[in-house]
């Protein structure tokens, strides 16, 4: 499994939304460090926490996550 | 190990003051400390097989288990605390990650294990015998090896895991 990545946007989505770690660990009943190790790409979610991330913050999948790097904000590559 | 829960380890998280044992240095040391108070109990069985019986093995035995018993105390309260709860806490009570991480450190430990079985059986089997193929040890030492052995087993998958942590997400305002 190793160097498989799966690049997301949860530090984005949580900052656009204000929320922070700790409310969004206790939303999908996991750590809080669970959270941050998400974000910083250390740890890749079961199918069910990421779609439970997805939903929670009410969009598709494919917008929170993908195998590709997201494009930074500004780079004028279009955002599916 | 079995109270532990998610409300206890708050407490005991509130209570450590840890900034300095979340660091890679901090980690390394702690994990060595753990390992000599693993050690203490092998120098343990070593000196029963060596003295016993005598009043110098049982004081020695003594003196070394007080000192595991600190050093592990502290070892493992740390350890617990950072690895947030995937050592200590019971498998409900952990979520995927940490559930994935402590499986991956069992299987881990599983090895350590087998290797630290296998030498002791090679060990046991070169004692000599004096010729008799007949094996006397003192029982203190028969008991101690066994018991560095058990500690061994149920022990390592903390070592394993706090030599797996990482370092934390930096905390944030409002965590």
């Amino acid at each position: 499994m190793s160097g498989e990545e799966v690049h997301n946007r949860i530090t984005m989505l949580r900052a656009e939304r204000g929320i922070s770690r700790k409310d969004l660990a206790a939303a999908l009943g996991v750590h809080y460090q669970t959270i941050g190790y998400l974000e910083r790409g250390e740890y890749s979610p079961s199918l069910f926490l990421a779609l439970r991330i997805a939903e929670y913050f009410g969009v598709p999948m494919e917008i929170v996550f993908s195998l590709k790097p997201f494009p930074r904000l500004g780079s004028g590559e279009v955002v599916s | 190990m079995a109270g532990l829960d998610e409300r206890r380890l708050e407490e005991i998280r509130r209570r450590a003051r840890l900034s300095w044992h979340a660091t890679p240095r901090g980690r390394e040391i702690t994990v060595i400390l753990g390992g000599v108070a693993l050690a203490t109990q092998w120098v343990s069985a070593i000196v029963c097989y060596l003295l016993a019986p005598s009043d110098t093995a049982m004081w020695t035995t003594f003196a070394l288990w007080g000192v595991a018993v600190v050093i592990y105390g502290w070892v493992y309260t740390v350890l617990v605390v950072l690895s947030g709860g995937v050592i200590g806490l019971r498998e409900e009570e952990l979520d995927e990650r940490q559930l994935a991480e402590r499986r991956n450190v069992y299987a881990l430990s599983r090895r350590g294990s087998a290797w630290m079985l296998g030498g002791a059986t090679l060990v046991v089997g070169l004692l000599p015998d004096g010729g008799d193929s007949v094996l006397r040890v003192p029982a203190a030492a028969a008991f101690m090896f066994m018991f560095a052995a058990f500690v061994t087993h149920l022990f390592l998958p903390h070592l394993v895991a706090g030599r797996r942590l990482r370092d934390l997400p930096p905390e944030e305002d409002g965590d």
